[in-house]
């Protein structure tokens, strides 16, 4: 590896999450949509997954970057910057949600689901269709902590911090919510 | 499945297929339609970056200093210089009434002096934070300023506002507990005869006057040992 190509791989200690942070709070734009670019897609998808529409999870991608940047002084470093970021996602998102009252599209999946009769389960589309009906189909708390946890992959601990609840909480809604989904999906049992 | 991942073990085979299914849904569902995320930027930044913001909102929440919904998002110069001067005008009382008596830390050499550092038990946290975001928004606010007499000062009197309104903070902060540390009352004091320089802009200045600014910055290493102290504060959790 030539100098020039050792120089063009040295990781620059001004870009890692903690070093745009100081950066943004000293009005640097560029780390700033750094910051953005890294981050964005994630989050996009975590507000899609929680809302379901398109032009609501870009809006909510927008509303969660104006707020994080308007609160990364409060950034404490005690977690990571991925969770404190999707703390507020999660959180605008729910808020966001509660305001528009929108009707989930999935909704509809479900009755449609219930009016045809079971099939059988292996490699059958409508299993999966099923599943994600009832997902949508659970309070948001149990929702939340099964897109968060099985879906998202993350523990426990982090989704306590994100919903701000204890980490026994978390799981017992995770329990709660397996325990529903498989109530749904009994009649496709073998 | 394990009991620590949400359920207890059984052993009934639709656990197994449900964890399958969870698993494959990972993939499957409510993936998001691929977006424009460059497009959504520009609101974002203007938002930040452009809107005028109270200087210290999180302190000034904290303090109840403006609690009401309709105050919170009023936007103007006025609120955020109201809530600056309170805050650091409470921020000041505290340390006092906290600081009693004050322990000025020895200073240390090459490096900043504990009490410059958040955690110093002689500045009250309020203060702390007050202080944190004068530099932050002082570093924001001298790395914007034009170097060359072709540019403007932003084509409204918004920048100079900005300078005469920090350079009042940094009198506050001059006669308040944050300045019994010898380093940062050094970088104060340099800031002030700097400010006070920017403050008196006309928008559109004559090159010798931004000349004049540019020589007592570098002169007086002012922007580096601001980054020094938000680095200081970042470190510590803020």
């Amino acid at each position: 590896m030539t100098t020039s190509a050792i120089a063009l791989h040295a990781p620059d200690p001004g870009s890692d999450d903690p070093g745009l942070i100081v950066r943004i709070l000293a009005g640097d734009r560029i780390a700033a949509r750094m910051l953005y670019d890294r981050h964005a897609k994630r989050v996009h998808r975590l507000a899609y997954r929680i809302c379901g529409d398109e032009e609501l999870a870009c809006d909510l991608v927008q509303d969660v970057f104006v707020r994080a940047f308007a609160q990364l002084a409060t950034f404490r470093g005690e977690s990571a910057f991925t969770t404190w970021l999707h703390r507020i996602a999660v959180t605008t998102a729910l808020n966001s949600m509660r305001k528009v009252k929108r009707i989930r599209e999935r909704e509809e999946v479900l009755e449609d689901a219930d009016a045809h009769a079971a099939p059988a389960r292996e490699a059958d589309p409508d299993l999966t269709a099923r599943l994600h009906a009832a997902i949508d189909a659970l309070p948001d708390g149990l929702r939340m902590t099964v897109l968060l946890h099985d879906l998202e992959g993350y523990t426990h601990a982090e989704i306590g911090t994100m919903l701000g609840v204890a980490e026994g909480t978390s799981k017992a809604r995770l329990f709660e919510a397996r325990a529903r989904l498989r109530e749904s999906l009994q009649d496709f049992r073998t | 499945m394990t009991s620590d991942d949400g359920g207890p073990m059984t052993h009934d085979p639709m656990d197994d297929h449900l964890h399958d299914l969870l698993r494959t849904a990972r993939e499957s569902y409510r993936v998001p339609p691929a977006a424009d995320l460059d497009a959504l930027w520009p609101r974002i930044e203007a938002e930040h970056f452009d809107t005028p913001r109270a200087l210290a909102p999180v302190v000034a929440e904290a303090l109840v200093l403006d609690a009401t919904p309709s105050r919170r998002h009023r936007r103007g110069w006025l609120a955020p210089a109201a809530g600056l001067a309170a805050t650091l005008l409470i921020g000041v009382g505290i340390g006092r009434f906290t600081a009693t008596p004050i322990v000025i830390a020895p200073p240390v050499v090459g490096d900043l002096s504990p009490a410059l550092t958040p955690t110093a038990g002689n500045v009250a946290e309020p203060l702390q934070r007050a202080t944190y975001e004068y530099v932050a928004r002082t570093v924001a606010l001298l790395d914007s300023l034009p170097r060359t007499r072709s540019a403007r000062l932003g084509g409204d009197a918004r920048f100079v506002a900005d300078a005469q309104q920090l350079l009042s903070t940094t009198r506050l902060l001059l006669d308040s507990p944050a300045a019994t540390d010898p380093k940062l009352r050094a970088l104060l004091e340099d800031l002030e005869l700097v400010l006070a320089q920017v403050a008196s802009l006309r928008p559109a200045p004559r090159a010798d006057e931004l000349t004049f600014i540019a020589e007592a910055m570098s002169e007086r290493d002012v922007v580096p040992r601001l980054r020094t102290v938000a680095a200081t504060y970042i470190a510590s959790g803020y």
